[in-house]
């Protein structure tokens, strides 16, 4: 009855098994037991929140792209010299807002980010799965390509293809994708491997259930765990990697308000007179990949049943 | 022993093989090529002459026929010319590689040097103030890209310690001084971020060592807990770390080609970009046959560690 939650916790069963809990009650747990997870999850909330307002327009106060001639390196928190506009952070070299500019390259990144890390994870566990489930020679083919797209650094393949390809925000975005399947197939079969042992799956197959519906039903929903964390990370990493590409000019090309693009080209002829041009996007970029990281490692531990307690 | 390393070193070919094969045929499959890209700003340039030039390359025999003569001459010593530098690959990378090693060595010292203190404060002062921001600064280090880790030292170095970047090249053997100026900022970057998965793994594993038996033992018998904690938990929680090292230089290779454009140094990262930028097949060929051998290899070199380490491991 009611006080059957509490009993349980009583006996000494962890309180993130007990599911009957009210969502907030669970929320304030995993704040007190995780701190940091708690802070990172509001900022990477917060963050998407910007990533969607700019996709709808509403954080956007201004055409990013825009040139205000008059306005040029307008300093922090002014208003322009006809006082029609207001620059929150500023404008640039070409008098684009900074502000605006900044949320535009939010919704850049977020969303670069998440579909790559979509696909990847969904195409990657899918090879993975089959590949682990069927064994024999589709597994060892598979896992020597895997292995050998692994030895070579994500950002430097990443810099072959796109340069070759010719620049370009969505050429780079379809690369990544395609470079970033490798992880989730190794890691979910190591994951499938070790889950098709189980006596679950013993006992659903002893039952007459067929291939199809061990692996997705049975299977699956055991590895999802590591897939959601790699997911995480394969996130941060493709941020990061795209605003690489965009710094040293073969991502997103101008005008396209890109983090990593502005660092490079106007951002650095002014490093010396207004560090600021290179410092925000290069902070916008930390903050966004730094909570990442941050909510991902929270998540590993509180999915991970062999760090629980641990910890 | 003996069996598993020429058993390593034979499954290296295959993963070799795949890598070239996957960059060489990307590399023709797509439009355009090193002529193209050499007149790209030219004008008045008719088809007939690109055409000799091809044949002068080599570039006209299908490109099966090319990358089995690639392999050949890769074999027998000979990779070929660079294209851009006109040149032997193996001059260009001979000359590039000191540079990237002495940048990937300090920035794995610096890694350590970093990593070391705040994962063990981590790990011993478990969630706490201190561990909170050890680990906070840990996931900085991975998520400050280094390309604007780089950039802030540019602007801040130059305006507090009046560091500028040298093209040239300083010889370690001519001027250390020098050269460890050029050097420094650059391996700092990459070596901050090294540090985070160093000082990552190093409080996991301080975690767990912290609560074993054995330690449990070391406290009974009534050692210091300074003792306990570097004479007993930190030894074995290195091992792990140490492991790391194979992965940190892969990921030292794919900061170069950042840092050393930062930094103006001309090492292979720097070499890789322009070859890939003007299409300079046998180059971007040799530099990648160079990074993925040096990768297999440290992997070898670190599972073979893992013996040596902890020797109930045999193979």
């Amino acid at each position: 009855m009611v006080a059957s939650p509490d009993a349980m916790e009583l006996s000494g069963a962890p309180a993130e098994l007990i599911r009957s809990k009210p969502p907030h009650v669970r929320l304030w747990a995993f704040t007190r037991r995780r701190p940091l997870g708690a802070v990172s999850g509001l900022l990477c909330l917060l963050i998407l929140i910007t990533a969607i307002g700019a996709w709808t327009g509403v954080f956007v106060p201004y055409d990013p792209i825009e040139l205000n001639a008059r306005d040029r390196l307008a300093p922090i928190w002014s208003e322009s010299l006809d006082g029609e506009k207001f620059f929150i952070l500023g404008t640039d070299d070409l008098g684009r807002d900074m502000f605006s500019r900044i949320v535009e390259g939010a919704k850049i990144s977020v969303f670069f980010g998440i579909g790559v890390a979509a696909i990847a994870v969904v195409i990657g566990g899918f090879i993975g799965l089959i590949s682990s489930y069927v064994g024999g020679i589709v597994d060892l083919v598979v896992q020597r390509v895997v292995d050998a797209l692994q030895t070579v650094p994500l950002l430097v393949l990443a810099i072959a293809v796109v340069s070759i390809s010719g620049p370009g925000i969505m050429k780079g975005f379809w690369i990544l994708a395609f470079l970033s399947i490798p992880r989730p197939v190794r890691v979910i079969r190591g994951s499938v491997l070790a889950v098709r042992e189980e006596m679950y799956v013993e006992a659903a197959r002893s039952l007459g259930a067929s291939d199809m519906r061990v692996m997705f039903r049975h299977v699956l929903p055991n590895v999802m765990a590591p897939m959601i964390v790699l997911a995480s990370y394969i996130l941060a990493v493709a941020i990061i990697v795209e605003a690489s590409l965009s710094f040293l000019g073969i991502g997103a090309q101008p005008p396209t308000p890109s983090w990593g693009a502005m660092l490079s080209g106007n951002g650095a002829i002014y490093f010396n007179t207004n560090p600021r041009l290179a410092l925000m996007p290069g902070l916008a970029i930390s903050i966004v990949v730094f909570a990442t990281n941050m909510f991902g490692d929270a998540l590993r531990d509180e999915l991970d049943p062999r760090l629980r307690g641990s910890q | 022993m003996q069996q598993y390393i020429l058993r390593r070193l034979i499954l290296m070919i295959p993963t070799i093989l795949v890598i070239t094969l996957f960059t060489f045929g990307l590399l023709r499959i797509m439009p355009g090529d090193f002529i193209v890209a050499q007149m790209a700003e030219a004008r008045g340039v008719d088809e007939e002459q690109m055409q000799i030039w091809r044949a002068e390359l080599g570039l006209d025999e299908p490109a099966i026929t090319q990358y089995v003569k690639w392999v050949g001459g890769v074999l027998t010593g000979d990779w070929g010319t660079s294209f851009w530098q006109n040149e032997p690959v193996t001059h260009v990378i001979g000359r590039a590689l000191p540079i990237s090693i002495e940048l990937g060595l300090l920035a794995i010292i610096i890694g350590i040097i970093i990593s070391l203190p705040v994962g063990v404060i981590s790990a011993v002062r478990q969630d706490t103030w201190l561990d909170y921001l050890g680990r906070s600064i840990s996931i900085a280090g991975i998520s400050i890209p280094n390309f604007f880790l780089a950039i802030l030292i540019i602007i801040y170095g130059a305006r507090w310690f009046g560091f500028f970047p040298t093209q040239v090249y300083q010889n370690p053997l001519d001027d250390p001084i020098a050269n460890l100026k050029q050097f420094l900022p650059g391996a700092f970057v990459l070596g901050a971020a090294l540090s985070a998965q160093n000082m990552r793994m190093l409080r996991t594993t301080m975690l767990e060592t912290l609560r074993a038996d054995y330690v449990r033992t070391a406290r009974a018998k009534g050692l210091r807990e300074s003792g306990v904690i570097f004479r007993h938990a930190f030894r074995n929680a290195l091992i792990p770390v140490v492991t790391l090292l194979g992965f940190q230089i892969s990921v030292a290779i794919g900061g170069s080609v950042i840092v050393e454009t930062v930094f103006g140094m001309n090492g292979i990262g720097r070499n890789y970009i322009a070859a890939v930028q003007q299409r300079d097949y046998p180059l971007v060929q040799g530099i990648l046959l160079v990074l993925v051998s040096t990768t297999l290899l440290t992997n070898l070199l670190v599972d073979l560690s893992y013996s040596w380490l902890d020797p109930r491991i045999r193979y």
